[in-house]
């Protein structure tokens, strides 16, 4: 659960960012220091400065937004040069130390501290913009001075050579209000009255046993006497004391029914409530954002000297904590992009016949069980001319790829990391830090991105997010004996289609329904479990994706269900095809299926059916060979379409993944005669993708081809050393080379 | 499984290096307590502060790409759900020949091996009680046991008439950790 932010005020908000930010840094700057070519840390090390800057424009320390800016300037220029030099690392600890040293000052104290600092923090800056020749070449031990006093209340930050967890692995809290709190603890007090009564019922249970026993004495006494042929008149005298001793019994035992029937209802209900108490502490409004945003508005406004409304609309929008606390970043960054790159100046929008006034429109809604939040603006729009040319002019695609795109292609690549459209830096823009931000925290949200280009007009860009984290409406569906999940908000409709009906069209089967053909594919061969011998009747789900419609062939439907997900287990990284787990009614374990990895699997590259045993569906299937299959490995969007839009016109199936750890469990879990890999990939880069493979008796001898943007002599060896067979610098990327070398690697 | 396996000699020094080093100190005192749990016709033992729970048997759940490994899938423990590891897998015990041999009064349960946020959860087939480890009753594994399983060992011993497999805790944790990784 995520802290409750509203009743901070902007300074402690600072103050609590920067806690958060700086000790993950210091660790990565010492990581770094002994290990200096790890571009990933200088990424997120990059992101962490932006984010101080940001945070501390916001509160209006001038200082502070120098000192981050020097700190992001520098670490830059080592993103640029592959390279930190000792002088650097220090200074940049330093700066950590600062922002880390703010955190125990209270508001009152901030003015008098600023002032004691000056002269130490222009030192500061001064050292970050000086160009110190000689990199860092050994592991020099992390004793850096402190440049402020440390800190001597109990607030104090972790020491600078402290390891701390990241911060998604620190320990989150909540706050709630009292009356939540109060209602919560007065349903755990009836819960308690409820386990209470379920204690007496026990007792009945042992009163009735009691009972049952009198009757089957009274039941024997009679058996005897029967046996005895004693007189009719005590027969009968008995027959009653059975009769009596059994409607007792009866009677107790209705009782003890109405009673049960009456507290499992209200224990249901006290459990119901609870849950939705428990989980409604969960959300907030999406109007929690609201300051934060117009100040940010406001502040870059006069920063860009540009004037503008921020106007938030749908305020009352329920939010899970999680998705706002998640989102809160990304949609600084878009009203920060809109601001700086969307709205004109003053005299331009005059001059275009709109209000001189500029107008942002921050907006969130429920929509078909989705959360969707745009960032909406007045102004220029996107140019896609010049956005190609920008494009090319960063060495991104060549003109030839991008004629081939469609717009929304080319809008795609204003997502990229260390895609820019300016030339110069600012302290708003021209790193390249920001919208890649967005398409980072939407795919972790298993969200999808929406923009709206309206050139002269302005520019929308929708997150579409699930409402809850926690809880999701799912249909769970039966795959050889096995229950599956899949949330509800994926899912088009199911379909029931006769399976004489099911045409093969280049080896993917094929339901034609409505008057379209649905591409399908059994779902227990992906899942690597054995489906039953089919029905006449193919029962398929129907999935719509960004990329398009495919259905799934389960066994059975076994209904909706609200599904309260667990995270999976952090060790397991990301399992293929599933998205996060669920306990059912019985105890047992439940996978929520991840649509986005089915679709990569089926949708596009027709996976499933190749593995599939496709002849319990079609007993006609042509037998014609199977396509060579390459997986593409490669975290860059436009780079792994290329390559795949090259490798899929050459006549090889292709799959996908986007870093090194998703490759790993494409690897495992099914067979291919080729992988391209890049280098340079969050989780788990192609070098230790490509030893993994070689460590692995089973893919030891997978043909491995290394694409990658580093082109020195050193990193070439070192791809060749790990065991690539073949590497392809990007820079020189023609596709008729790529297709030829693969055709050399695998035919 | 033949009882006339040849010694190669590598292996022969692997052992000899390996027994020749101290037992861990808690264990070389005395101090340890065992808790053994058995797996077909087999038992085997790990340090009861090895394990943090041992619960009733519940249904796990296969992760799709993990089928056929040692950690395979999910169970449902106590509100969490943990990774599910197959130990006959990893130690390959002597299977029971049929359901017959299944001796009476055995009951199947779920270890929890490990604490916090770093356990594994594995079905074992009964867990008859605990006892404190005597160091001096240690020996060395027989020529015959898997190299898996010797891998894992801190040596045999014999308690209340059963011969059992005493384990490392350890390394059974870095054996099953190495397995989620993908280590060939």
């Amino acid at each position: 659960m995520t802290v409750d932010l509203s009743s901070f005020s902007m300074l402690e908000l600072f103050r609590m960012e920067a806690a958060q930010l700086t000790g993950g840094m210091t660790t990565a700057l010492i990581d770094l220091e002994n290990h200096a070519d790890r571009p990933a840390q200088l990424a997120e090390l990059m992101r962490c400065a932006h984010s101080l800057k940001g945070a501390a424009r916001i509160v209006g320390i001038d200082a502070l937004v120098g000192l981050g800016h020097a700190m992001e300037d520098r670490l830059s220029a080592a993103q640029r040069h592959n390279l930190l030099a000792e002088q650097h690392v220090d200074a940049l600890l330093k700066g950590v130390d600062v922002f880390a040293s703010t955190t125990a000052l209270t508001d009152a104290a901030f003015p008098a501290w600023l002032e004691a600092q000056s002269a130490q923090l222009a030192e500061l800056i001064k050292a970050l913009d000086t160009d110190f020749p000689a990199p860092r070449a050994a592991p020099v031990p992390a004793q850096v001075p402190a440049l402020v006093a440390a800190p001597t209340s109990a607030e104090a930050p972790a020491p600078a050579d402290t390891p701390r967890a990241s911060t998604a692995q620190q320990q989150r809290s909540l706050r709630l209000d009292a009356t939540q709190l109060e209602s919560l603890l007065s349903l755990a007090r009836e819960s308690l009255l409820v386990n209470r009564a379920h204690q007496r019922q026990a007792d009945q249970l042992q009163r009735l046993h009691s009972s049952q026993r009198q009757v089957s004495r009274a039941v024997e006494r009679l058996h005897e006497a029967l046996q005895l042929r004693l007189p009719a008149e005590q027969l009968l005298a008995l027959a009653d004391s059975v009769g009596q001793a059994h409607r007792r019994s009866a009677n107790a035992l209705d009782a003890h029914i109405h009673d049960h029937a009456h507290q499992t209802r209200r224990g249901h209900r006290i459990a119901s409530r609870l849950h939705q108490s428990i989980h409604s502490t969960r959300m907030t409004r999406f109007g929690h954002v609201e300051a934060t945003l117009k100040r940010l508005a406001r502040d870059t406004g006069q920063l860009l000297g540009k004037t503008v409304t921020l106007e938030i609309q749908g305020a009352d929008t329920r939010v899970d904590r999680d998705v706002l606390d998640r989102i809160e970043a990304p949609l600084m960054h878009m009203v920060r992009n809109a601001m700086d790159h969307g709205l004109e100046h003053t005299a331009q929008r005059v001059a275009a016949g709109k209000p001189a006034c500029g107008r942002l429109v921050v907006s969130a809604r429920h929509y078909r069980g989705q959360l969707e939040v745009s960032v909406g603006d007045d102004g220029a729009g996107v140019d896609i001319a010049a956005l190609r040319q920008r494009i090319v002019a960063q060495g991104m695609a060549t003109a030839a790829m991008l004629a081939a795109m469609s717009e929304a292609e080319v809008l795609d690549f204003l997502f990229l990391p260390r895609f820019t459209t300016r030339d110069k830096v600012s302290e708003t823009s021209g790193r390249g830090v920001g919208l890649d931000v967005v398409q980072t925290c939407v795919q972790g949200l298993r969200g999808r991105l929406r923009v709206n280009n309206r050139p002269g007009a302005g520019l929308t860009i929708t997150l579409v997010l699930p409402v809850s984290l926690s809880l999701v409406r799912a249909l769970l569906l039966q795959v050889g004996g096995e229950i599956y999940g899949l949330p509800l908000s994926q899912l088009e409709r199911v379909l029931h289609v006769p399976v004489s009906s099911a045409q093969w069209i280049a080896g993917q089967p094929v339901a034609h329904v409505n008057g379209r053909d649905l591409s399908w594919a059994p779902l227990g061969p992906i899942l690597g479990v054995a489906p039953p011998p089919p029905g006449p009747l193919l029962t398929l789900v129907e999935i719509a994706t960004a990329g398009g419609r495919f259905a799934l062939a389960v066994d059975a439907l076994l209904g909706e269900r609200d599904l309260a997900l667990q995270a999976l287990d952090a060790r397991l990284v990301k399992p293929v095809f599933v998205a996060a787990a669920a306990v059912l009614d019985d105890g047992r374990p439940l996978l929520m299926l991840d649509v986005a990895d089915l679709a990569s699997v089926v949708a596009e590259s027709g996976a499933g059916a190749s593995q599939t045993d496709s002849s319990d569906y079609a007993p006609a299937l042509p037998g014609m060979p199977l396509p060579k299959r390459v997986l593409v490995v490669e975290d860059s969007f436009t780079v792994r379409e290329v390559e795949r839009k090259v490798l899929s016109a050459g006549g090889y199936v292709v799959d996908v993944t986007v870093d090194g750890v998703e490759g790993w469990n494409a690897v495992c879990t099914r067979s291919y005669d080729l992988v391209v890999t890049d280098i340079d990939m969050p989780r788990m880069n192609g070098l230790e993708l490509l030893r993994r493979i070689r460590a692995n008796e089973a893919t030891r001898h997978l043909p491995v081809m290394i694409v990658s943007y580093k082109d020195r002599e050193e990193d070439r060896l070192a791809g060749l050393q790990a065991g690539a067979d073949r590497y392809f610098v990007k820079s020189g990327f023609e596709e008729a080379a790529l297709l030829e070398a693969v055709t050399d690697l695998i035919g | 499984m033949t009882q006339h396996q040849g010694i190669d000699q590598a292996w022969q020094q692997e052992w000899a290096d390996q027994y020749a080093q101290p037992l861990p100190a808690r264990e070389a005192r005395g101090q340890t307590m065992l808790l053994p749990f058995m797996l077909g016709r087999e038992t085997f033992a790990v340090a009861t502060r090895d394990v943090s729970a041992a619960t009733e048997a519940g249904q796990p759940v296969a992760l799709p790409g993990r089928r056929g490994r040692v950690v395979w899938g999910l169970l449902h423990v106590e509100s969490q759900l943990v990774l599910a590891a197959d130990l006959k897998r990893l130690l390959q015990p002597a299977p029971l020949k049929a359901d017959a041999e299944i001796p009476r009064g055995r009951f199947a349960r779920v270890l929890i091996f490990g604490h916090g946020l770093e356990t594994f959860a594995a079905a074992v087939d009964d867990v008859p009680g605990c006892f404190r480890l005597d160091p001096a009753s240690l020996s060395p594994m027989p020529v015959t046991a898997p190299a898996a399983t010797v891998a894992l060992a801190l040596g045999q011993l014999r308690h209340g008439g059963v011969q059992m497999t005493v384990l490392d805790g350890a390394r059974l944790h870095a054996a099953l950790t190495d397995d989620l990784r993908g280590a060939a």
